[in-house]
């Protein structure tokens, strides 16, 4: 009987190991691990100049983290400080999981004047604000200015409008000199849903349609607008010619490759490519322009980025606000985001001066936020069927849409 | 204490009936109570069951998925089995190819589907490079994109996967075959085929019938390859139910609709492995 008392205690060992609660003085930060080495920097300041608080920095990998925050928030065991893309931020918010920021921030003097207002709004929800964005960025146009010239363009004058745009993809889809087949304009049509999303709704947004209205009361994907938007963004592909056949498979990490192997001539993507495509093909004349917008509209940007929360079930939520208003600091804040800081101060940092991220930061002043439904998600994926069937030639842009917005219109409600 | 004979048996089992019950009963009873109740508890009837069969993807995916597991089984049989045939021939080199040949079934499936989309890329794929350098095309084709060419890709890479298992299966259930009864069928004057046919297909069917079995159950529930090389794209064309369902529980957050489309796939599943088992035990 003894020997099974005993045994029934190690098997029970793992799960007390489990349950101990965090000790005062210590907490438990999740950063994505593409941040790793700069959190890892900034935990180390901060343990310097705050020797009683312990920060252990858990790197967590992007695919699949939405799911697993999720899961942490509604079984309680969660972590004391979390990064959260700003699309999940509202989402999280509603499940009630997390912890009204306002009065922290008010103790510890963090303006909140300072932040992007577009930015501020990714985390408020029932005017309330549950997080605290660090990192906001927006899609560009990335172009080759060496092929730019080839087509006989001017590369330090890129096409403003929607109809000078299409004039020069066409002028770009070209065989080239070395003998490459050169399509003008790559664009998203396959992988992971948000990759289309980020490239084809600010056009739906500049014409004046949405997929979903602001309050989410209304579909609007079929109204005339949205319908010549999206017919804009797939007739690349099905009309004109100017994108890649591989379009149907390609996502931005497809394209940026495609770009670097000058197959594509201009694309869009937020400035955290143009490393890589200077690493790559260091020979390559990169240009940077703004989206090209309708003739008579205003430009538009989905605004991406990532916000700190703290859940409400954080074991150390005090030491955690004190984390936050270090990391929140401005060139803490310039230190660590990868694209822009979302504070204003921050953004007059030496690192966001290059005139290579002006594009970049100008797209910024258009940036909105994509709608907060709790059916977002199943909403853009409905939204996505649709845009490749109307890449796929098996309907127009308008039947698409319309199919589109009457499965969406159900999904409304609840 | 003493427990009577009888029940010794039994005290020695349950602790593992526990765990058993825990791990298989408990998951299954636990999907189908929230395939009837709604996200709050409350119990809806065939409510989630209804949506589910009305939403437009389910019945394409069912099919999709009938096509892709069927098509897979058959290539993955008879490739596997010639090939275990082959490797039961003695030849130069015959254990480096037997080493090689179970590559493709060791490589984990997210690695070689990644690798597989990469070489369907119609763009750097290089597939279409050396099709169209032998001249065998002169456009790039869309593997992965073209709504005909898309199934018989993935079930390519299935086959490829899959068919070093049948393989190895086979082997081992040569060895099981008497060589008797080859010598005798030698002195009855058959030759090489008749000896596949007659003596070594038909002391195969029970190795084969486990095969396709376990087979049919593994493809039926496989979402890695199409999930890492299409995500059932382009525009749902090769839309599985399996990866309909993890979309709805872990993309939608909709885990009782989720729940009604897994309980409904369970009763499919079952069915036809039991009228499978059916036809084949009546044979024997």
């Amino acid at each position: 009987m003894r020997r099974l008392s005993t045994l029934a205690l190690m098997a029970a060992l793992p799960l007390g190991a489990v349950a101990t609660p965090a000790l005062s003085g210590e907490i438990t930060w999740w950063a994505p691990e593409f941040g790793e080495e700069r959190a890892a920097e900034l935990v180390r300041r901060f343990e310097e100049a705050h020797p009683d608080i312990q920060v252990n920095m858990e790197p967590v990998v992007t695919n699949g983290l939405q799911n697993r925050i999720l899961v942490a928030l509604r079984s309680g065991n969660t972590p004391d400080l979390i990064d959260v893309a700003n699309g999940w931020n509202i989402p999280f918010a509603a499940t009630g999981g997390l912890l009204p920021l306002e009065e922290v921030l008010a103790e510890k003097n963090i303006p909140l004047d300072d932040f992007l207002p577009a930015a501020l709004e990714t985390a408020t929800y029932e005017d309330t604000l549950y997080g605290l964005p660090f990192r906001a960025e927006a899609h560009a146009l990335i172009y080759n200015k060496a092929a730019y010239r080839e087509a006989g363009l001017d590369p330090d004058s890129p096409p403003e409008t929607w109809a000078e745009f299409v004039e020069a993809s066409k002028a770009l889809t070209r065989t080239t000199e070395s003998g490459v087949e050169q399509y003008g304009f790559g664009i998203a049509g396959g992988g992971e849903v948000s990759n289309t999303i980020f490239r084809s709704l600010p056009f739906i947004w500049m014409n004046g349609g949405n997929i979903i209205s602001t309050d989410l009361s209304e579909v609007g994907l079929d109204s005339p607008e949205s319908i010549e938007a999206v017919d804009f963004y797939t007739s690349m592909l099905t009309e004109h010619g100017v994108a890649p056949p591989s379009t149907l498979e390609n996502d931005g990490t497809a394209l940026r490759r495609l770009f670097i192997a000058g197959t594509i001539a201009q694309y869009q993507s937020g400035q955290f490519d143009l490393a890589s495509i200077h690493q790559e093909n260091p020979d390559l004349e990169v240009g940077t322009a703004l989206l090209p917008h309708p003739e008579g509209k205003e430009r538009a940007a989905i605004l991406g980025g990532w916000n700190f929360v703290i859940p409400e079930a954080a074991p150390n939520k005090e030491d955690a606000a004190t984390f936050l208003a270090f990391l929140a600091e401005p060139e803490n804040m310039g230190y660590y985001t990868d694209t822009f800081p979302a504070r204003e101060s921050a953004m007059e940092l030496e690192r966001f001066q290059d005139p290579e991220l002006g594009s970049f930061r100008e797209m910024l002043k258009y940036a909105r936020q994509q709608p907060p439904s709790a059916n977002w998600v199943q909403i853009t994926q409905i939204y996505f069927d649709y845009v490749q069937e109307a890449l796929l030639g098996s309907m127009s842009a308008e039947e698409a849409m319309t199919e589109a917005a009457a499965e969406i219109e159900p999904l409304l409600g609840q | 204490m003493r427990i009577p004979k009888r029940f010794q048996g039994i005290m020695f089992v349950l602790p593992a009936l526990f765990v058993l019950a825990m791990l298989v009963f408990y998951p299954i009873v636990y999907t189908v109570v929230l395939s009837v109740t709604d996200p709050a508890g409350n119990y809806v009837g065939l409510e989630n069951f209804r949506s589910m069969i009305d939403a437009r993807l389910t019945a394409r995916a069912f099919w999709n998925t009938l096509i892709y597991v069927g098509f897979s089984i058959i290539f993955q049989v008879l490739i596997g089995t010639a090939v275990g045939i082959l490797l039961n021939n003695e030849f130069w080199g015959r254990g480096a190819v037997r080493a090689l040949i179970v590559v493709p079934w060791v490589i984990p499936g997210i690695v070689a589907a990644t690798t597989w989309a990469w070489m369907f890329h119609t763009e750097f794929g290089i597939i279409n490079y050396m099709a169209q350098s032998a001249h065998v095309i002169d456009q790039p084709v869309g593997w992965l994109t073209n709504p005909d060419t898309v199934l018989p890709a993935l079930i390519t890479v299935n086959v490829w996967k899959m068919f070093p298992f049948v393989a190895i299966m086979v082997l081992a259930g040569l060895q099981a075959i008497p060589n008797d009864l080859y010598e005798a069928a030698r002195i009855d004057g058959a030759r090489k085929h008749h000896e596949i046919l007659y003596v070594t297909l038909p002391h195969l069917r029970p190795v084969l019938m486990s095969i396709t079995l376990l087979l049919a159950i593994w493809g039926l529930n496989a979402i890695t390859i199409i999930y890492a090389m299409t995500k059932g794209g382009p525009a749902n064309r090769s839309l599985i139910t399996p990866i309909q369902i993890f979309r709805h529980a872990f993309e939608f957050f909709r885990f009782n609709e989720a729940a009604a489309l897994s309980v409904m796939f369970f009763g499919a599943t079952a069915l036809l492995m039991t009228l499978y088992i059916r036809i084949y035990a009546e044979k024997d």
